[in-house]
This record gives C-alpha cells, sequence and structure tokens, in this order.
C-alpha cells in the first residue's frame, strides 16, 4: 500500500527526525516498508501490511500505528455533526445474511464531472486513479479511512434496496465489464442484483455524467462472505481487500458523515435524508493478562508500567486487576487480539523484538532415525558411483507420462496446474531425469553425463500414495576420456553395476537380488530387466527407448534404472558381523561351455549354485562368444567356479570333481555342452 | 602332475627374493627353460585324461605368459631407476574416473538439519500430498482466512476414486488433497504422535502456484520445532543465533522483527546481516545487490506456537510453550553461493552442480 507522508502529517505531528527514523521504526515494529518515491512532490512510502492487520490499510490506520509506535501525538480526522432527516425503510437486510450494518445517504441534485485538483493529486500518490467526483470521494475515504462505500444512481435504484443471498440464476454486470453469474452471494439488489456487496458495483446503476441524484452505501459486510465470492469469482478489488482483512465496525459513521460532506463539497449536491440499518458494533470483549503470561513467552520481564504503557499505545483500555495483572479490552479496529498471546506479540512488538537476549540452547546431539541414515547412505552410495545429483520439478505433462506408456488417467492431475507443460504429478522419477540427460547433451555438457534423484513419485489411489524412488539416467562415454584407454559407450551392465553397489550400500538385509527379462514402458523389450530382491518388485532398468527417446528429443542411447527405495527401505538394517579372512588357498575351476540362445548366464549360475557343490565360494562369467564355429542357435559362455575351504586346503581331485558334479548339471537341466 | 597354483606360488616366492639380473636369469632357466617345470608339465599330458587336456593346456599357456610378463616387468625394473624416471612424463593427465556431484540445495539442506541435529533436532518428515487440515486449519488457517492468500495452493484433481472404488460399496469421498504449501503440517503430524517435548526439523518439498526470478513452483523448506515446559523468545534468538552464525559465519549478527503468521504469536521475521557488505553498504552507500544496500537479508520466518495449533492436537496449550521456524533452502543455497537465478537449481546443467562438488 502506498502511504503518502505529507497525507499522513495530516493526523500525526511528525518534525524532521520523525520522518527521517520512520521507515526504520516501522520495520522494527511489524510494518514493512518495500520502498519509497516520490509521487506529486511528496515522499510515499510503499508498505507491506500482513493480512491480519487490516487496520493499517488506510492513511488514518497508519497515522494511528506510527503514533503508537513513536509516541507522537495524534490529530484524529474532525466529524461534523450533521442534523439531517431520517428516513425509514428504504434499506432492507437480510439477517445472517452477512452484512451487519448498512448505512445509506441520498444527495440529490449532483453534478457529476471531473474533481478539483487537490483530490486528484491526493488520489494519485495513493495509488488510485480519478474518474469522476463521486466516485473519487469513495476512493479518497477508502484511501484515507480504510472504509470501502460505493455511490449509486439513485434514479435507477427505484423505491427500496434489499441487501441479501443472491438466488439462483441471478447474474450482474459489474462496473469491470464483466457479467458475472451469481451462487449465494451477497448482492445488493433493487429488483435484481446492482452490487456484489463489499467486492464491485454493477454497472447499470453506477454514477456517470449523466447522474443527478446519488445513493451512497457505507456497510460492514463479514470477511469471509466477502472472500468466498471473490474466490469463486477469482475476483480482487480495493474494497474487497479490505472486508476480508475485517474493517472497524466503530469506522462506519465516520467515513459515512466525512464522505457525504465531501460528495456535497465536490459535486454541489444535497443531502436529502439517512438511513441507518443493521446493528451497531459489539464491543470487543476484554482478555486478562499477566506479567507471567508476557514472561512466558517472552523470557523477558517487561515492566508492568511498560506494559500498561504499550497495551494503552496501541489503542487498548487496560484495568488493572491487582499487581501485575490486567483487564484489556482491545479497540474495535484490532479484531486479531483476541488473546493473551496477541498481547503478548503487541507488547513484545513495542518493547522490540530485537532487544529480546539470547539463550544458548545446550548442545546435544540428536538420534538419527534408521530410515534418515538409510537415505543418506543411498545418496553417498549414488555420489560415489560418479553420478551427479538432480533436483527434479514433482510434475510431468501427458507426452511424457505416455513417451513411458503411462495413460494420464493413471497419474495424479492438478485441479489448477500452472501449464500444461505441469499438468500431472510424476508417477516416475524417469521423465525428469531424461529430460535434464536430454538438455545436457544438447548443451553438451559432457560426454559421459550421469544422473540420479531421490524423490518422492504420486500415485492414483484411495488414499493417494507416495513413494520414495532413486531414479539413475547414464549415457555417453563409460568413463572420462583418456588418450590411454578407447572410448566404449556406456551399457546396460554399467548401470547394473551402478544399481548394485547402490543396493548393497543401502545397508538392508535383502535377499538375493535378481534381474529378470522384462517388459516395461519407455524401456527397450531387448535390454529391460525388473529387479527383485527375494519376491519383492523393487524397480526396473533398461535401454530407453526409441520412443521415449524421441519423447525427449535424446539424440544418443541411455540407460535409465528406478528403484522404490520405499520397498528397499521396507528391509530391517543388514546386521555386519566380522567373517574371518580365508587362510586357505582357493582352487579356480573353468567350464567353457555351448548354450542355446534362450539359456541366460543367470541360468548358467544358478544351475551351478544349486549343484550343491562344497566350498564352492564364487561363480563367474569369464567368457562370452557368438558367432561362428558354434552349433546353430547357441553360444559359449565361460563360467569359473572357484572353491575354497575356510578349514583346509582343498585338493585338485577335490575342484576336478566338483567342476565335473556342476558340468553335469548343466548338461541335465539345461543342455549345455562343454566347447 | 603338479598343481599349477603351486607353481605360481613358488615362482612369485623366487621372484620377490630375487636380488639382481643374474638371479632373474636363474628363475627364468627354472621355470621357462628348455628343461624348465612349465615344459616339464607340457610333456606330462598325456597323464591327463583325454577330455581335461584342452582345460589343461589352456590353463599352462596362462601360467607360462604370466611368468613371461612378469619377468619382464622386473627385468625392466631394474635397468636403473634414474633412467626410467626421466621416459615419465608426470604431466600427463590424470586417467580419472568419474566423480559424482551433490545438488547445492540438497547439500545445504543437510548442512541445515546438521546444525540443528547437534542441537538435538531429530529429523522428521510428512507427506508433500497433504489435506486441507493439516496444511491449514490445523495450523490456525481456517478457511475464507486472508492469510490463506499468502499460499498460491495448488489442488490435486478427484482423482482418488477410481471404477474400482466406484463400484464397491465402501467408496467414501475423499477428502481434497492439495501440495502442501509449506512444511509447516509436519508439526501437527509429530505432536499428533508424540508428547512434549519434542524437537524436531523438518526438511522436505513444498509448492505454491508461482514461478519467475525468484519463485519456483516447487523448493524446499525446513521446519523446526521445540516444545517443551518454559521454552520462549529467548530461546529461538539463541537457537537461530547458534544457526546462523554456524552456517554463514560467526561475523554475523541477527535481526528479529514483528510478523504475521497465523500458526505463531508472537510471529517474527528474521534477518542475518548482509553476508555479502557484511551490513556495510547501508553505512558506506554503496551498491550492494544481495541486500539492495539495506544490510539485512531476510532468511526465515518464526515464532512461537500459537496455542490453537496446540489445540489441533489437543496439547493443553497453558502447559507447555513451543517455538517453531520455517525457511526456504533455496534462498539460503542462492546466498550462500551467490546464485542470481533459482531456476538454475532445477535446470540441473551438470557443469552447475559439479561446481558443488562430490562432498557438498
Amino acid at each position: 500500500m502506498k502511504l503518502p507522508i505529507g497525507w499522513v502529517s495530516e493526523f500525526v505531528r511528525l518534525t524532521a527526525a520523525d520522518r527521517a527514523r520512520l521507515a526504520r521504526r516501522l520495520t522494527e515494529t511489524g510494518v514493512e516498508i518495500a520502498g519509497e518515491e516520490e509521487i506529486e512532490g511528496d515522499r510515499v512510502l510503499e508498505v507491506e501490511i500482513t493480512p491480519n492487520r487490516g487496520d493499517l490499510l488506510s492513511v488514518w490506520g497508519m497515522a494511528r500505528e506510527i503514533s503508537a509506535v513513536m509516541g507522537v501525538r495524534l490529530c484524529p480526522p474532525a466529524v461534523r455533526r450533521m442534523t439531517v432527516p431520517k428516513k425509514r425503510g428504504f434499506i432492507q437486510i437480510d439477517r445472517g445474511s452477512g452484512c451487519r450494518r448498512y448505512l445509506g445517504a441520498r444527495i440529490d441534485g449532483a453534478r457529476i464531472g471531473p474533481s478539483p485538483e487537490w483530490a486528484v493529486r491526493k488520489l494519485r500518490q495513493a495509488g488510485y486513479a480519478s474518474f469522476n467526483n463521486a466516485v473519487d470521494v469513495t476512493n479518497l475515504i477508502l484511501a484515507e479511512l480504510g472504509q470501502p462505500l460505493h455511490v449509486f444512481d439513485a434514479d435507477k435504484l427505484g423505491e427500496s434496496i434489499h441487501v441479501r443471498r443472491s438466488r439462483p440464476g441471478e447474474k450482474i454486470a459489474a462496473l469491470d465489464g464483466n457479467t458475472y453469474s451469481l451462487a449465494d452471494d451477497l448482492v445488493i439488489t433493487a429488483g435484481r442484483p446492482v452490487a456484489l456487496a463489499g467486492v464491485i458495483g454493477g454497472l447499470e446503476t453506477s454514477v456517470s455524467e449523466t447522474t443527478r441524484n446519488i445513493f451512497l452505501e457505507c456497510a460492514w459486510f463479514e470477511p469471509s462472505t466477502v472472500r468466498r465470492t471473490c474466490r469463486r469469482l477469482g475476483l480482487a478489488t480495493e474494497s474487497s481487500f479490505r472486508f476480508e482483512r475485517s474493517v472497524d465496525p466503530a469506522g462506519l459513521e465516520r467515513a459515512f458523515h466525512r464522505a457525504i460532506e465531501l460528495i456535497e463539497e465536490l459535486t454541489g449536491g444535497n443531502l436529502e435524508w439517512v438511513e441507518a440499518e443493521g446493528r451497531a458494533p459489539d464491543s470487543p470483549s476484554a482478555i486478562r493478562l499477566s506479567v507471567e503470561d508476557i514472561d512466558r513467552l517472552m523470557g523477558v520481564s517487561v515492566p508492568p508500567a511498560s506494559v500498561r504503557k504499550f497495551l494503552a499505545a496501541t489503542g487498548c483500555r487496560v484495568a488493572s486487576s491487582g499487581a501485575g495483572r490486567w483487564r484489556v479490552v482491545p479497540p474495535s479496529f484490532r479484531p486479531d487480539l483476541r488473546g493473551p498471546h496477541d498481547l503478548v506479540e503487541e507488547v513484545s512488538r513495542l518493547y522490540g523484538m530485537d532487544r529480546i537476549p539470547s539463550r544458548i540452547p545446550a548442545m546435544r546431539p540428536a538420534e538419527r532415525s534408521d530410515h534418515v541414515t538409510a537415505l543418506d547412505r543411498v545418496r553417498r552410495s549414488a555420489l560415489s558411483q560418479g553420478l551427479t545429483e538432480t533436483v527434479q520439478l514433482s510434475f510431468v505433462d501427458e507426452k511424457s507420462l505416455r513417451g513411458f506408456g503411462i495413460s494420464p488417467a493413471d497419474a495424479v492431475a492438478l485441479q489448477n496446474p500452472l501449464s500444461l507443460a505441469a499438468s500431472h504429478l510424476r508417477p516416475t522419477l524417469l521423465p525428469g531425469l531424461l529430460a535434464t540427460l536430454s538438455l545436457n547433451i544438447r548443451r553438451e555438457a559432457g560426454v559421459s553425463i550421469r544422473l540420479f534423484e531421490t524423490g518422492a513419485v504420486f500415485l492414483p489411489g484411495a488414499p493417494l500414495k507416495e513413494e520414495l524412488r532413486l531414479g539413475v539416467v547414464i549415457s555417453g562415454e563409460a568413463a572420462p576420456p583418456h588418450f590411454s584407454r578407447p572410448a566404449r559407450p556406456v551399457d546396460f551392465l554399467d548401470l547394473k553395476a551402478i544399481i548394485m553397489a547402490i543396493l548393497a550400500d543401502a545397508g538392508r538385509a535383502l535377499p538375493e537380488t535378481v534381474f529378470l527379462p522384462a517388459a516395461v514402458g519407455g524401456l527397450d523389450p531387448s535390454a529391460c530387466a525388473a529387479i527383485r530382491v527375494g519376491d519383492v518388485s523393487i524397480g526396473c532398468m533398461g535401454l530407453v527407448s526409441e520412443e521415449a527417446r524421441k519423447t525427449f528429443d535424446l539424440s544418443q542411447p541411455a540407460f535409465a534404472a528406478e528403484i522404490s527405495l520405499s520397498r528397499v527401505l521396507s528391509f530391517e538394517r543388514a546386521a555386519v558381523a566380522y567373517a574371518a579372512i580365508p587362510r586357505f588357498p582357493s582352487i579356480r575351476r573353468d567350464l567353457s561351455l555351448v548354450v542355446g540362445q534362450a539359456v541366460t548366464a543367470g541360468d548358467v549360475c544358478r544351475e551351478v549354485r544349486a549343484a550343491g557343490l562344497s566350498d564352492l565360494v564364487h561363480v563367474d562369467v569369464f567368457d562370452l562368444y557368438r558367432g561362428d564355429n558354434l552349433p546353430a542357435g547357441a553360444y559359449a559362455l565361460g563360467v569359473s567356479l572357484r572353491f575354497q575351504s575356510p578349514v583346509r586346503s582343498l585338493s585338485d581331485e577335490e575342484a576336478n570333481r566338483s567342476r565335473d558334479a556342476a558340468l553335469a548339471r548343466l548338461e541335465r537341466q539345461i543342455g549345455a555342452r562343454l566347447r | 602332475m603338479t598343481d599349477l597354483d603351486s607353481i605360481q606360488g613358488d615362482f612369485e616366492r623366487a621372484l620377490a627374493g630375487a636380488a639382481d639380473e643374474r638371479a632373474l636369469e636363474e628363475i627364468r632357466i627354472r621355470f621357462l627353460g628348455r628343461n624348465g617345470l612349465i615344459a616339464a608339465e607340457f610333456s606330462r599330458m598325456s597323464e591327463v585324461p583325454p577330455e581335461g587336456r584342452r582345460a589343461r593346456g589352456a590353463d599352462l599357456n596362462k601360467l607360462k605368459g604370466f611368468i613371461e610378463s612378469k619377468l619382464k616387468e622386473a627385468q625392466s625394473g631394474r635397468s636403473g631407476p634414474a633412467a626410467r624416471s626421466a621416459a615419465f612424463d608426470v604431466t600427463l593427465p590424470a586417467r580419472s574416473v568419474s566423480r559424482g556431484a551433490a545438488h547445492p540445495v540438497l547439500t545445504t539442506l543437510n548442512d541445515i538439519c546438521d546444525i540443528f541435529g547437534r542441537a538435538g533436532f531429530e529429523i522428521a518428515g510428512g507427506p508433500e500430498a497433504e489435506t486441507d487440515w493439516y496444511n491449514f486449519g490445523a495450523l490456525n488457517v481456517p478457511a475464507d482466512h486472508p492469510a490463506r492468500d499468502m499460499h498460491d495452493t495448488f489442488y490435486i484433481a478427484d482423482c482418488g476414486l477410481r471404477i474400482a472404488d466406484l463400484n464397491s460399496r465402501s467408496a467414501i469421498r475423499n477428502p481434497q488433497y492439495l501440495l502442501r504449501t509449506h512444511t509447516s503440517p509436519v508439526q501437527i503430524h509429530v505432536m499428533e504422535k508424540r508428547r512434549p517435548p519434542v524437537r524436531v526439523i523438518a526438511p522436505g518439498r513444498v509448492y505454491r502456484r508461482d514461478d519467475d526470478v525468484s519463485h519456483a513452483p516447487m523448493f524446499h523448506q525446513v521446519e523446526g520445532l521445540w516444545v517443551d515446559r518454559g521454552v520462549t523468545m529467548r530461546d529461538l534468538r539463541g537457537l537461530l543465533e547458534y544457526f546462523a552464525k554456524t552456517l554463514f559465519g560467526s561475523s554475523v549478527h541477527l535481526r528479529l522483527r514483528p510478523s504475521f503468521f497465523p500458526f505463531t504469536e508472537p510471529s517474527l521475521e528474521v534477518d542475518v546481516s548482509c553476508v555479502i557488505c557484511g551490513g556495510e553498504s547501508r553505512q558506506r552507500a554503496s551498491a550492494c545487490r544481495t541486500c539492495k544496500s539495506t544490510g539485512w537479508l531476510e532468511i526465515l520466518g518464526a515464532g512461537m506456537v500459537h496455542p490453537n495449533v496446540f489445540k489441533s492436537v489437543k496439547i493443553d496449550p497453558s502447559s507447555v510453550t513451543g517455538l517453531a521456524f520455517g525457511m526456504g533452502v533455496e534462498r539460503i543455497a542462492m546466498l550462500r553461493y551467490a546464485i542470481s537465478d533459482i531456476r538454475l537449481f532445477y535446470e540441473n546443467d551438470v557443469r552447475f552442480v559439479a561446481q558443488f562438488g562430490a562432498l557438498g
């Protein structure tokens, strides 16, 4: 809000020194100064008012605050008492509709035209445009006293107005040029809706050059009622902004009389009658406050005399009810003061929050949950695998979903997305990672791009489910280029090594990890695996499919993996126990096999392990050959078996026997032959 | 037939004991000579059963190659260390491996958690998709309260009910979900589960419907909550002073200003003296872009837990007091590393992330 210093000086006496420290003092006491400028030759502060302080949304309100926080004298605006005929029956208010009080005045014989220079200048300083003398008065009062007003062309209203909730099917063509369909909104009606209460007036009854007789509205509308209408219609006006933050119910008369006075002065019209409907404001209830309440929150003993002084400065009526105890009645313009804690804020604000001394907390390290530790281990493991950590937005678009073979109906949609490119919550981390990969490749950010992210994905259901996942993508060279080694692009097995290392580092007691051929959306079926630990599926990995590459504009092959950390971390923490370092030599035996195409390396290793060989400690693949000199539909696979006993040296004969047993099983179970 | 492993063992022991060129030559003759051990094993191939001959031959060749290369290595190593060092160019580029790089926002987030961890704050968490009650209602932000304007909220389309659910008899309409606009809902989750004393820190993603140079629709916050008997604003100041000095350096000081948050009363905003100009620009009128020459940087919001928040979780507000605070991690990372555009964080250019190192 713009605060012209010249205008506010009409209500508080500010010396040059006061003006110099004004901005700093307001900041210290809770009104942020966002900027300062000169408009029409006067200094204007841009003040930021928090939503609890609707009372500060006017020049007069700020004058009151400046008086309270700077201890300068306040000169309230003069109000002329007028004696005029009282009208009855023009205004009708529905009980419980959201309008507590409505003051109306009829001013006849007005000449509508431009406002005088002084009024235009003031409006401009406060950030308002000038329309015509009648409307300008309402904005002047709004800026000065914070009370929204509205002027109607009285001749278009007829014999009465009714403040009520709108009826089904009612509409209003508003001053902003839009027509709004109403739904249980608080409206002013004259047979048909002529204003959205507290928000905006109707076009048809607005004051124009041809208007002669004016009806002035000065009312108190319930904050939540005004807010609901604004939110539903996507509207926000200077008026609604103030009603939402509650205007001073005791300030209506002052604004009303001041407005009448100014309209008469500026338009030359004459007040015909006034009518007041609704009930007078409730007086705020008293709050009991004690020095203990203050001490308990502030940790500072503020002298009782100061407490009294601070509260009185903010407009509260303070009555003593014993030593260090008070009965405090807040002013009508501070509905935010409801309990002792609110008063403590007032005291601490004026005492100076920055004066409160510090007490350094006793240091004692917190316990770390197992979950937090495990996640940290996963993250550090990924970093040690040479991966770059990324933070992706949690949103995806439909195109990315389809690129992963996910129907948008199977993802969580946002009701009010910022754009179509962020229409859903991600059900997988991979679209974001691939988009980032693509960006880095297009920018030639590196020849070897290796990325990961840990974060939540969102899965539809009742209730909606969040799952913590790890996503990894790699592309480009397998290692940073060096003249001494040949360049080699990354492949499936590079990614598999990364995933296995991270799973091992997670420190959970996982059953054996198995990679099974699988079909997964977004991954190429020629190199795609489901990852399981025991019988729990924890994720997938593979070559990014052509279709997904097209979706993300990826010019080169890439491999991607996604693991459910929620599932991995649901396993118990692995207990680490020392195992004796082998003291006896190991014996290696190799089997060069020819197997059918359908047989996997995993099948071969599994069968070797299943042969029940004693002292078998390791099975590995040492050679893989596809090509000539082999029977059709077969390929060559070399597996090495390592035997080692913890208690003695094994003999060659024992190793040979075990090897032969393994071969026999391989021949029997999967039709392997020695090469 | 001799076990090849034992031949290799003999060779390795002999090699280790070889003192000079002559000893190496003797080893060569013993193992590789015409009548050496390897040749002897080849000549005994007929003792091997036919089906094992092929593998035996391969193993013998492998061992022979191994011995040859080891001997060559040992000989070249002994041809004079002085001559060798001149031959190796130590200025050649290193043969590096891929190094990881930690994201600066998550590094900052972890650092913040560690600092509070030392002061006894345990890490807590909560869902990112929340109900209105946790994000607003329980935090003393009733429906139709203008404080909701401070949080432009993403709502989740009512997707909870799927065809299968609709057909089931137990279908109950879901509460509408929204994306949490702050980490404060974790306060509620924690206090629902645990009674005071409570000291927790809650890091995580939050969402606001905003997008420009200084606002992203998603960012990270760290929330802190300390509930106990006798917690006061003095503790708040002390705790935050400890935090700011640990993170930004011992020369920074704090400024507390009154502010407004529905879930704290009193509420305040905490500024640190500018980490770039040290607050100097205010006095000297020299321009500082970081603090806009005010000398202060707003880093977090804080306050004493509002009694209505305690009531939401059925804690008697007269039995305890609490302090709470929340900060934007991106903002702190931007100050820490002098980053001017928040969007750099979500672009994830590897050349950006790599600047902050693998250890973070």
